[in-house]
């Protein structure tokens, strides 16, 4: 006890000598020190590597993306950091056009097929399976088709579905049945004659549809609908048929007009606001991506939940548009080096592909929000079928999506899409007759051709 | 010394106007566009914007936003104007509220007057159904001419208040002693304003007037947020074309040679109104 006393110093009793001696010591000893760190190999110093990855999307459900990515992360034991960031769904396209261009750090991203071939052109997008070839002989035979061709650009494939879906024509079964109406139309023209009984039993305006220049869905509503007559946009080599003088698409945007002229059919800015709209039982009909279909059948939201159906869409051949946003490896990741390609790979598989032998973020998107999905499994998947009877009858949503089909797309089309909507709503509008906006889309195809060729 | 403060001063003219007005117009004689290489065009952007029917619909909507709102904004800045420069209780409360609309930054004012003209969840259908005025609502944004109503009110709101306050100012300036002079001579308040405050105004209603013509002319944010434009063309101003062409179609070349036009605009209209003015309205002489 009494040595433990006598060998301790307080600081105040250091002299200035022997503080000297200690720091001079303590110093060799860091240099001597510092240099056997320096000599060590540099993994051993800096642990294990973490790869940082940026993944841009546009703004719908970030709470469940970011928890989708902290259990990757978590999967990962976090050797993958993943940053999220998010752009507005009407802005996305011009936004990511000028954060790709100006080489922005991003490594994974959302894309479309209509944009795919104008961003793949430019080099911000490589195909995935270049870097994962089990994208090909493993994942795409498991794709439906019209998702597939949208992840395809050059015959190559670019991405794996965050979602794939249809549009479908939805209606109130209930408010039909209640006026009267025995079945919905399987044609437009019927739909007009309808839509007129309905309104001499007091519906004034028996369509809802979402239409504005500013949403890229505008001209999905239009394709789909077009597609129910059986048209195209353009032919296989990219003329454009549209502006034909009996083409499906000048019919059916007369018809739109005609509806919207008449009163029948009221125009709305979102796609939410015409589920509200549905659900104020002064609509009976709509066309809607089918995601909708379980908002407007979610009981805990909406009053008139429950009486919402689909069925086919109406025309001649009854087709739909299929559709399909991918994840997508940029060119940047790539510049980075092969740890950033692998990191990312991880991700863009994670999320798109199997884990574990499961699909499991394309099955919670379509279980928890009825997201489509692209990947054939969960066409046959107990809990999705579960999940998707509650708001849709699910052979009717098969049926539907075995007549879909993806647009063709050309490598101007993300410009032809942002000028066509204007045209589209112009018509619906009533501020151009029809025939004018059509011959505007021909010449702006005309003018794209000419600088794209 | 006189000349290195001359020249500090046109250094930063140079570098803020003269550099970007340069760069415009020299990028509007070539293609650019992220996505397509760049070439020099010549005048085709120019010649491609004249042979669109679009610049003809937003140059005529711009024109009748400017019709619309500059006399509405000067005849409400002025009536307000007016009611605030007499005393009352509370005077320096109303003055502040007033002045609100114009501190809003444009696009949140334009996304609170989505929340009025809203088609089927706006506070104005849900007053008009609610009054039994209405038994659908109207659809304000989405039928053209609605649209523009809107827009317009919209932008008069927005503008009003900073009119008001600068004739607020410009009249709280005039001597006290004409209008009791004035009063004597046995005029009345309609006389003496017509006599005493008009006159005195001129110069700031000149001020306030050319800048309610560019504000016009280049208004953009309070629009994009209220009705993207649309719905079509309705509302599509030329300041909206040029950022549709620029970031919608990628066409930065036609954007640039846009602005060129614009700015080209907007200096002959402002040489012409200026020239217009009596010269006295302009210095505020001959009082």
């Amino acid at each position: 006890m009494g040595d433990k006393v006598d060998n301790r110093r307080s600081e105040a009793e250091w002299t200035r000598r022997e503080f000297l001696k200690l720091a001079g010591a303590g110093a060799a000893f860091a240099a001597l020190g510092g240099a056997g760190v320096v000599s060590l190999p540099r993994a051993v110093l800096a642990g294990p590597k973490v790869i940082n990855l940026n993944f841009t999307v546009w703004s719908y459900s970030i709470d469940t993306i970011q928890d989708n990515i902290n259990k990757f992360q978590t999967a990962y034991n976090n050797a993958i950091t993943v940053k999220l960031n998010d752009v507005p769904w009407p802005q996305y396209h011009e936004t990511m056009v000028n954060r790709l261009s100006s080489k922005t750090a991003l490594h994974v991203l959302y894309n479309g097929g209509d944009w795919l071939p104008e961003f793949a052109r430019a080099g911000w997008v490589v195909p995935l399976e270049d870097y994962l070839p089990r994208a090909r002989t493993y994942y795409a035979p498991k794709i439906v088709g019209y998702a597939l061709q949208d992840m395809t650009y050059n015959g190559k494939m670019y991405g794996l579905p965050y979602y794939a879906d249809i549009t479908t024509f939805q209606y109130n079964a209930k408010l039909l049945k209640d006026k009267g109406v025995a079945h919905p139309p399987t044609t437009w023209e019927e739909l007009t004659d309808q839509a007129k009984f309905l309104r001499g039993k007091g519906i004034e305006s028996p369509m809802a549809f979402e239409f504005a220049v500013g949403l890229p869905t505008t001209y999905d509503n239009f394709t789909a609908m077009m597609f129910g007559r059986g048209g195209e946009w353009f032919d296989k080599d990219l003329n454009p048929i549209f502006d034909q003088p009996n083409s499906a698409a000048r019919q059916q945007l007369t018809w739109l007009a005609d509806m919207v002229k008449q009163k029948l059919a009221t125009v709305l800015p979102h796609e939410t606001d015409v589920v509200k709209a549905m659900n104020t039982g002064k609509h009976v009909y709509t066309v809607l991506w089918n995601y909708n279909l379980a908002d407007a059948n979610n009981a805990a939201v909406h009053p008139l939940a429950g009486q919402f159906k689909a069925a086919l869409m109406p025309g001649s051949t009854h087709e739909t548009q299929g559709q399909c946003k991918f994840y997508n490896l940029t060119r940047y990741a790539v510049d980075q080096g092969q740890e950033t390609v692998d990191g990312a790979l991880k991700f863009i598989e994670y999320f798109g592909g199997e884990y574990k032998g499961q699909y499991a973020i394309a099955k919670r998107w379509a279980v928890e929000k009825g997201l489509g999905f692209g990947q054939l499994p969960l066409f046959e998947d107990a809990d999705v079928k579960k999940s998707f009877g509650q708001w849709i009858d699910f052979d009717m949503f098969k049926l539907q999506a075995s007549k879909a089909r993806a647009r063709r797309h050309a490598v101007w089309e993300g410009i032809f899409g942002e000028f066509a909507r204007v045209q589209l709503v112009r018509a619906i509008s009533g501020e151009a007759p029809v025939d004018e906006t059509i011959g505007a889309m021909a010449q702006k195809v005309k003018e794209l051709r000419a600088q794209f060729k | 010394m006189a000349y290195a403060l001359a020249g500090g001063a046109l250094a930063v003219v140079a570098l803020f106007t003269l550099y970007p007005a340069g760069y415009a117009l020299v990028g509007s004689l070539y293609t650019l566009s992220p996505i397509l290489p760049t070439s020099f065009a010549g005048l085709a952007n120019y010649a491609l914007i004249f042979d669109s029917p679009y610049f003809g619909f937003a140059l005529r909507t711009t024109s009748v936003l400017a019709l619309a709102t500059v006399p509405a904004v000067l005849l409400l800045g002025l009536l307000v104007a007016v009611m605030l420069n007499r005393p009352f209780r509370g005077a320096t409360l109303v003055k502040v509220v007033i002045l609100l609309p114009w501190t809003i930054p444009a696009a949140t004012g334009g996304v609170m007057w989505k929340g009025v003209f809203a088609d089927s969840w706006g506070a104005l259908n849900a007053v008009l159904y609610d009054l039994g005025a209405v038994h659908n609502y109207v659809p304000w944004l989405t039928t053209p001419r609605l649209a523009f109503l809107a827009t317009t009110t919209a932008q008069i709101w927005a503008q009003f208040p900073l009119a008001a306050v600068l004739l607020l100012a410009a009249m709280q300036a005039i001597p006290g002693e004409l209008y009791e002079a004035a009063a004597l001579d046995g005029a009345g308040g309609l006389r003496s304003f017509a006599a005493i405050t008009l006159p005195h105004l001129q110069p700031m209603l000149v001020v306030v007037t050319l800048f309610e013509i560019l504000v016009a002319l280049t208004a953009f944010d309070m629009i994009f947020a209220l009705t993207g434009g649309g719905p079509g063309t309705a509302t599509t101003v030329l300041s909206y074309f040029i950022w549709a062409e620029s970031f919608k179609m990628l066409s930065f070349g036609k954007g640039l040679a846009l602005a060129t036009i614009i700015a080209g605009l907007s200096v002959v209209l402002i040489a012409a109104l200026m020239r217009l003015m009596p010269r006295e309205a302009l210095v505020g002489e001959g009082r």
